[in-house]
């Protein structure tokens, strides 16, 4: 019979994979280059071998050295502006992670390296485009569960070898978690959504919305918060202009509703070169706005950035 | 009443508490929640689920461990203060095994691992620092069990008093009159019996044993003999004299003398039983302030110890 791997084993493995999946985010969110995940992967296959070796450094040493990376990054922020930034960022949080790794490690240490890992997949959020990020995601929920486990039972002064669940225990709690969270994912209230926008506390504002409720009737408040900006590229600004919204011209039993009307969407009175640019991207711009029609108005002036209000 | 039946009524049937690496979690869970509702980030509301979740599971998890748990405490006969008593407590869950669980009372004891339908008893030394009634309270039970975020615990009702009687303190009975006051209280050189060693017995009493380790003290005999009635006089320490009339009524109970007690208008009766030893440490146990005694006519019939 097999004898079982002990908790100590366990833990290291565990520790080591928690602090590769935060590097794994990282990759995934394109913020470290591949090359580099290979040589931090490597450098944690050598920590994992040697989880608990003590190496002979004292903190004084420590410290001074990682003040120092902070300094050298500080310099780089200063020198090549704040688009490096974000680079600065997660070289030091890199830097911490390996470090923390490499260090010796008691119980308190180890809660550190989940701690600095999340905080590397939190970062990776942000930043990501692909799906494959979820891997990196994956792999947390499945290996903090089971490092905290651990880690509990050593405070508790659990001997080792006693009560490991084994793999069925653990499945059926990552199966948990991620039924659980995907019911969450879609039960969590966006700031968009109505829960949190037609909430007792709020009125009714100018400006966009993904919700009409004709029902309501409140006093409307002024929203003085840029809802669009318009830029025209190359070509001369028009001295106006003007935007047509959704247009919603029939009503049946379902509500009022959208009707072609003959001849087109829109009435071009002149053919134009512009090309218009909005912000936010969550709008859909093909639908809602068309530079309606150019008109001489007076008094005239150039208009750069438009304050647009609707009720 | 009405409001703490009321209190009794919406209190949570489960105790909560985060732990150190609980407050740091939630300290992210907040930190996200609030850059999520910046933001806006799906990813972000991603993660704030998986943590969420991972609380939901953890609690479904901490919930089984210590649901239908059953719990009882086993009190010793004799507790005297200022003296290791051994307090029992049996736990058994019989629909699943348990784990990391510590039993909350006088003490906190853990227990590793309990399996299902197994009665596992544990034990724990106290010391009760006063003599009296002491009322022993509820007992938690709580388990950090499975990721140690929060200490979850569950309560037992075992509320009940428990009588702590006097320290013993050794003496001798030096004033001590016999039958008709015939004893001068002046005999220590004539040894009543040997028995076990306690501690706080007099080191002059202490002896070895030849064949056998460990100590065993000589009782000597005063001039009363080795039974008689333990009458307690107005003057003095009483704490001291409680305790000494403790350690006079065990010995004459260990040699199988009959005695009694006498205190304030208190009397016992004579006996050599068990039950009457407990009545008697009872009586002791409880009394508050020394008076003299308010019955002398059974001087004549029984050796008396005079303290």
């Amino acid at each position: 019979m097999a004898k079982p791997m002990s908790s100590s084993f366990n833990l290291s493995l565990i520790t080591t994979g928690i602090s590769l999946s935060g590097m794994l985010c990282l990759v995934l969110a394109d913020l470290l280059a591949p090359g580099a995940f290979i040589v931090i992967g490597l450098i944690h296959l050598l920590v994992c071998r040697f989880f608990y070796a003590r190496i002979p450094v004292s903190a004084f040493p420590v410290i001074l050295f990682s003040l120092g990376v902070v300094c050298l990054e500080l310099v780089r922020v200063y020198l090549y502006g704040r688009e490096t930034m974000l680079l600065a960022l997660r070289d030091m949080i890199v830097f911490f992670a390996l470090l923390r790794l490499v260090l010796p490690k008691t119980n308190r240490e180890i809660y550190q390296i989940i701690g600095i890992s999340l905080a590397e997949c939190i970062l990776a959020t942000i930043f990501t485009e692909s799906p494959m990020f979820l891997i990196g995601l994956v792999l947390m929920v499945c290996l903090i569960p089971m490092a905290l486990y651990y880690l509990d039972g050593m405070e508790f002064g659990q001997k080792e070898e006693l009560n490991v669940p084994g793999f069925l225990h653990w499945s059926g709690v990552w199966i948990g978690i991620i039924i659980v969270c995907s019911l969450l994912f879609y039960i969590l209230p966006r700031p968009s959504s109505t829960i949190i926008k037609s909430s007792l506390f709020t009125r009714p504002r100018t400006g966009f919305s993904e919700e009409v409720n004709l029902n309501k009737s409140d006093s409307i408040a002024r929203d003085d918060n840029i809802a669009m900006r318009i830029l025209f590229a190359g070509a001369r600004v028009p001295d106006t202009f003007y935007l047509s919204g959704a247009r919603l011209e029939g009503i049946s039993e379902r509500g009022f509703i959208r009707e072609a009307s003959p001849g087109g969407d829109m009435v071009m009175k002149y053919s134009s070169d512009y090309r218009l640019t909005i912000y936010p991207t969550g709008i859909r711009a093909k639908n809602v706005f068309y530079p309606y029609s150019l008109t001489a108005v007076s008094p005239r002036r150039v208009v750069g950035t438009v304050l647009i209000s609707t009720g | 009443m009405r409001l703490k039946s009321l209190f009794r009524y919406l209190k949570p049937p489960r105790g909560f508490k985060l732990t150190k690496s609980g407050k740091i979690f939630f300290f992210f869970l907040f930190a996200i929640i609030i850059v999520a509702m910046m933001t806006g980030n799906n990813l972000l509301f991603l993660i704030l689920a998986g943590m969420l979740s991972f609380m939901i599971v953890s609690g479904i998890e901490s919930e089984r461990n210590i649901r239908y748990l059953e719990m009882m405490r086993m009190l010793p006969v004799q507790v005297f203060a200022k003296r290791p008593s051994v307090m029992g407590y049996g736990i058994r869950n019989p629909r699943n095994a348990s784990n990391r669980l510590v039993i909350e009372d006088i003490l906190n004891l853990g227990l590793g691992h309990l399996s299902k339908g197994m009665t596992e008893r544990l034990s724990a030394e106290v010391i009760f620092p006063k003599r009296g009634i002491v009322h022993l309270g509820r007992v938690k039970v709580s388990t950090t069990y499975p990721y140690g975020l929060f200490r979850k615990s569950i309560d037992f009702d075992l509320s009940q008093d428990i009588l702590v009687f006097p320290e013993p303190i050794a003496c001798s009975t030096s004033d001590s009159v016999g039958i008709e006051g015939q004893g001068k209280g002046k005999a220590h050189d004539s040894i009543s019996h040997v028995r076990p060693y306690v501690p706080g017995d007099p080191l002059s009493s202490v002896v070895w044993k030849k064949q056998h380790l460990g100590l065993v003290s000589r009782v000597i005999e005063g001039g009363s003999g080795t039974n008689g009635i333990v009458v307690l006089l107005p003057g003095g320490d009483p704490e001291l004299k409680l305790s000494n009339a403790t350690f006079i009524i065990l010995e004459l109970y260990r040699a199988g003398s009959a005695f009694g007690l006498v205190v304030n208008d208190y009397f016992s009766g004579i006996d050599s039983g068990r039950s009457h030893k407990l009545e008697i440490l009872g009586k002791l146990a409880c009394t508050n302030g020394i008076t003299e005694p308010s019955r002398r006519d059974f001087y004549g019939k029984a050796h008396v110890i005079f303290l």
